[in-house]
């Protein structure tokens, strides 16, 4: 995992290293229907800006709808309201399960 | 007084405008369907007030330049009441927006849109619960119907009247005691500013650049103030100050809408099913190529059925006047020029643009598009675009002019440029009907489809180009695909009849007017000079040497240059005197020879003349490569 991921795993209050990197993923990595939540967004702040106004910031909710194919982009509910991003960005967007 | 209506993309802005205003701006089931203002004076009760429609923003950071007409607008002074429009079905989601529009201090009125979807959502929406959290009145409306807009606009008059100004959401302890640190200091500055100073300390701590840029002038130890405040509140809260300022509203807005809504069971909704195969990873592209064979199966049967009896009766026409003698021969030819100004504008553009225009409003309305945007956004990649940029390319193939209008919704320059110069080599509705009304009527389906083909796969190649001369810098798409909703049937006309009135009113006359000189050219025994002129071109491309004027008259509108073609030549049959060869050639050039005037404008507009005439230049050259490559070609297999 890159030292950017674990800086901001450890980040979350009240977790240590080992508790916060095991469970988190890329938005990419994610699977259909998994309910995730977001731990960090990992970019410039126009990218975390674009972001934060479609509701993907630290602490909110969102699920993967649907995977396109040929590297396309994913389709992720938040919110009741359906997002397409692309993979770069999905790539850039830290998520983790919710149990 | 002037009513601003704001909200988040595809709320229903623009709808809510043309129920109060009449029909002045396009909607569409898209985010980003509106790029600049509309302004109408509006009737509310006795009085005249100025309405302003515009383009849909999430937040009051503009990210892109739509967004950033919308906050300059808001942040203009020039607003005395604003309707804040929300998708009621998205309400969690929008209210972050309704929060940071309350702290500008502006008289506001929420319009809670689109109820019956929030109801098939199975959601229950308390709006006096709604209204008296937010301090605003909150009116419940389906701006489709226009249920609740008279409701709305009274409620928005009488709050601008009485000039209430709304009292600003309220943070945490840490984020409170920053605001309050920074503008007690603006204060005391003697900040000049027309915006509340709180509004302005928020903005600070959220980093906003332009907000910064307005305290340009203070003095350095507020700026520095500053600095301090935001360490001071990220060392307190372990983010950055924007990031704590942004989740505090977001709890805050889910606050509020906890207490205003309950959702029971919705309603098992079909639509999640059909998006499943619409949107699906393979599927989806079978749904894709249907669509578009069906548009164009329309597009080509009901547009033929009609050409093939209204230009033949006009040609029966044609042949009694011929006859009638005792006329003098000015009178005659005019009288010709005249009939064919006028068949080939009923018998060849209306019956293609008709269809073809319903079909593309349809597929716009009904949300077709983002998912469209979804499936080719791998493929817009490899020409250093995203699938957003399919947008204009779509929106192309009716008018260029909206398609270069709309890459305001692209992020970055680059990307604009790019979209910008590359839609208008989309045939447009004025070219699809040259496309079908002599290629596919006369030649067959298959070369209208060659056209299309050859044009997408141009398009393709160029945007390859452009991204080695221009590497792409934009990170990816990030859009918001909007639920299908289903059209109404007189919005659908609405929208087309805009555009065919503009034919009507302006190209029609146009080009009964460049019949009537034709045919005095014609009298004149003028044409041979002109022929000489273009005999370059005509040879080059081996078309008759008549063929060369017709294509002056398309710089103006495209599908004058059939009209003229059929002027110049004579006969509406035109199969008689021009080979199947010569149509395709004819058609490639016309297809990409240069953008039309109003196109040139908008480029210019957009993106600058620079980039405008390299457009133009750039399409003159691949028209003239294009058409005499498949001259030769045609040569070798018809």
């Amino acid at each position: 995992m890159p030292r950017s991921i674990q800086l901001s795993c450890i980040r979350e209050a009240g977790r240590t290293r080992e508790e916060a990197c095991t469970d988190a993923m890329t938005l990419f990595q994610a699977n259909s229907g998994q309910k995730l939540s977001v731990v960090d967004v990992l970019g410039g702040p126009g990218l975390r800006r674009r972001l934060a106004q479609l509701g993907i910031l630290p602490g909110t909710h969102l699920q993967v709808v649907r995977h396109a194919a040929f590297g396309g982009p994913l389709l992720v509910d938040v919110d009741g309201r359906v997002i397409a991003i692309g993979k770069g960005i999905a790539a850039k967007v830290l998520v983790r399960p919710e149990e | 007084m002037t009513i601003a209506l704001a909200g988040q993309p595809n709320a229903g802005k623009s709808t809510i405008f043309n129920q109060i205003a009449g029909v002045h701006a396009i909607t569409a089931n898209f985010p980003g369907s509106t790029v600049k203002y509309t302004r109408s004076q509006v009737r509310i009760g006795q009085e005249t007030y100025t309405c302003v429609d515009l383009p849909g923003t999430y937040s009051l950071q503009a990210l892109d330049l739509a967004e950033a007409e919308a906050r300059s607008f808001l942040l203009s002074g020039e607003v005395d009441v604003i309707v804040n429009v929300v998708d009621a079905s998205l309400l969690h989601r929008s209210l972050e927006f309704t929060l940071e529009l309350l702290e500008l201090g502006i008289p506001m009125v929420v319009c809670l849109n689109m109820m019956d979807e929030a109801a098939r959502k199975g959601m229950r929406i308390d709006t006096e619960k709604l209204s008296e959290l937010l301090g605003v009145p909150v009116v419940a409306a389906v701006a489709r119907t226009g249920q609740g807009i008279r409701e709305l606009f009274l409620e928005t008059v009488r709050v601008g009247r009485m000039r209430a100004r709304p009292s600003p959401p309220k943070y945490g302890r840490d984020v409170e005691e920053a605001v309050e640190a920074i503008r007690s200091s603006l204060e005391d500055k003697g900040a000049t500013d027309p915006l509340p100073a709180r509004f302005l300390a928020i903005k600070l701590l959220e980093a906003d650049e332009q907000i910064g840029a307005r305290i340009e002038g203070f003095s350095d130890d507020v700026r520095q103030l500053i600095a301090r405040v935001r360490s001071r509140l990220e060392a307190k809260t372990g983010r950055p100050a924007e990031d704590q300022v942004r989740m505090e509203r977001h709890g805050l807005a889910t606050h509020i809408f906890e207490q205003v809504v309950k959702v029971a069971r919705p309603f098992s909704d079909i639509r999640h099913k059909v998006d499943a195969i619409v949107t699906h990873p393979y599927l989806g592209y079978l749904v894709l190529a249907l669509v578009v064979y069906g548009v164009f199966w329309i597009v080509f049967r009901a547009g033929g059925l009609v050409e093939g009896s209204i230009v033949g009766w006009f040609e029966r026409l044609r042949g009694w006047v011929s006859a009638a003698s005792g006329l003098p021969p000015l009178i005659s030819t005019l009288v010709d020029g005249l009939i064919q100004g006028v068949s080939g504008g009923l018998g060849i553009v209306i019956p293609y643009l008709i269809p073809f225009l319903l079909a593309l409003s349809l597929l716009e309305d009904v949300g077709y598009l983002p998912r469209a945007a979804v499936l080719m956004d791998a493929f817009f990649h490899r020409l250093g675009l995203h699938g957003k940029a399919i947008i204009p390319f779509v929106l192309g193939y009716g008018c260029n002019v909206p398609a270069v209008m709309s890459t305001r919704i692209l992020d970055t320059e680059r990307d604009r440029v790019v979209a910008a110069v590359l839609s208008t080599l989309i045939p447009c509705s004025a070219r699809t009907a040259i496309v079908f009304g002599l290629l596919a009527f006369f030649v067959g389906p298959w070369a209208a489809v060659f056209i299309y083909a050859l044009n997408i796969v141009v398009i393709a190649v160029l945007g390859r180009l452009a991204s080695f001369i221009l590497p792409a810098t934009s990170p990816g798409l990030i859009l918001e695909i909007p639920p299908y909703r289903w059209p109404s049937w007189r919005t659908l006309w609405l929208k087309s009849w805009l555009r065919i009135r503009e034919f009507l009113t302006l190209a029609w006359p146009l080009l009964i007017a460049g019949s009537l000189v034709l045919s005095l050219i014609g009298y004149l025994r003028l044409q041979p000079m002109l022929d000489r002129f273009f005999s370059p071109l005509t040879e080059l491309l081996g078309l008759p040497p008549v063929v060369g004027t017709t294509l002056v008259f398309g710089v103006l509108r495209k599908e004058l240059s059939l009209l003229m073609l059929i002027q110049a030549l004579g006969t509406a049959q035109l199969d008689t005197v021009l080979s199947g060869e010569q149509m395709l050639t004819f058609t490639v050039f016309v297809v990409f020879y240069f953008p039309c005037v109003s196109t040139f404008a908008a480029l210019v507009r957009e993106v600058g003349g620079r980039w405008a005439w390299l457009a133009a230049g750039l399409s003159l050259g691949l028209a003239t490569g294009l058409a005499v490559a498949v001259r030769c070609l045609a040569g070798i297999v018809m």
